[in-house]
């Protein structure tokens, strides 16, 4: 009897620890397009610097952007983006912090795509406004990556697009966020 | 056809000041971010001591190395590929937790995949930021558009 709750307790606890797994990655990408409908011009970066921790147990996420690692594929665009439109300088990261509101439907330890519905706060450019979006979290072989896609509206950060480019730079941009993860040892 | 000379040589000096005010506003539009396998490093330092600048004196290592092309040397900690293929190097020392993430210029794939872990290497890239350890992953230092100089 005593073996059996010794075992049963070793059970509950390995796998309440790997429930409570926190899974993270330094090298996640988000890209965004932010180009006008009609525009010959695309108005795309993308940064593959972004730390993201998710709390398997919870579902709670962080996500952390700096803003001058965005890359563009012309060089005065990205200066432009960086001193007149985001001010790098003086808002140098985007933060997002919320959950995996439905995280209890996720097997992290279970192959699988599993659709994920996250909500939170994302600041950027000094604002901070509600998101909510629907993602997919797919578990492979071990591998869990993260995927989103959400569109923000330029003016909710205060974010000003100039009349003589709004027939080039759209009035939201569509961001892609993908982050492959790892458990956090 | 002028009977005025001078309205001929004004005519010609605004030809010329159009066609080079074009011509530098067609560059500039088109420029794109220098490789830096040909941009000479601002700063040639150890990756520790860099690190241990910003964790020291963030505010002056911020104004001092943010936007400049650092040249630097250390440990290969880990060396990661995503799945689109790209590369980041992470220069640092085992035990610790900050580190200098390089992340490649897409360019110079095949360089970094020589690249060894454990072994030292210089990288030459764009400072981009120093995020502090405020997610508990340990605070790094971030290179952008890197050339791996020397393996």
């Amino acid at each position: 009897m005593n073996k059996f709750i010794t075992l049963s307790l070793l059970l509950i606890g390995i796998c309440s620890s790997a429930f409570a797994q926190k899974y993270f990655t330094k090298n996640g990408s988000i890209s965004f397009d932010a180009t006008a409908p009609g525009s010959p011009e695309n108005i795309t970066a993308d940064n593959r610097t972004v730390q993201c921790v998710i709390d398997g147990a919870t579902g709670n996420m962080q996500f952390k952007a700096s803003m001058k690692a965005f890359t563009f594929e012309r060089a005065l665009m990205q200066e432009h983006f960086n001193e007149n439109y985001v001010e790098s300088d003086k808002f140098p990261d985007a933060k997002f912090a919320g959950s995996i509101s439905n995280m209890s439907a996720i097997a992290m330890d279970k192959d699988g795509s599993y659709p994920a519905t996250v909500k939170g706060k994302l600041t950027l450019h000094g604002e901070t406004r509600d998101v909510e979006t629907t993602g997919k979290v797919t578990v492979a072989k071990g591998k869990v990556t993260a995927t989103a896609n959400f569109s923000v509206l330029l003016s909710d950060y205060k974010v000003n697009v100039p009349s003589l480019v709004s027939d080039k730079v759209s009035k939201t941009a569509k961001i892609n966020v993908s982050c492959g993860l790892e458990p956090l040892k | 056809m002028f009977k005025n000379p001078k309205l001929k040589y004004l005519l010609i000096a605004v030809l010329i000041a159009a066609a080079i005010g074009g011509y530098y506003a067609y560059t500039e539009y088109n420029r794109r971010n220098p490789s830096m396998e040909e941009v000479k490093a601002a700063h040639k330092l150890n990756a520790s001591d860099v690190l241990a600048a910003f964790e020291s004196k963030p505010e002056e290592s911020k104004k001092m190395y943010t936007d400049q092309v650092l040249e630097l040397t250390g440990p290969i900690k880990e060396i990661e590929k995503d799945e689109t293929g790209f590369y980041t190097v992470v220069l640092g020392e085992a035990g610790s937790m900050s580190s200098v993430r390089c992340v490649v210029d897409s360019l110079f794939t095949d360089r970094a995949a020589k690249l060894v872990s454990g072994t030292p290497a210089t990288l030459r890239g764009v400072c981009v930021g120093y995020t502090a350890d405020d997610m508990g992953l340990g605070a790094d230092l971030l290179l952008n558009r890197c050339y791996p100089a020397q393996q």
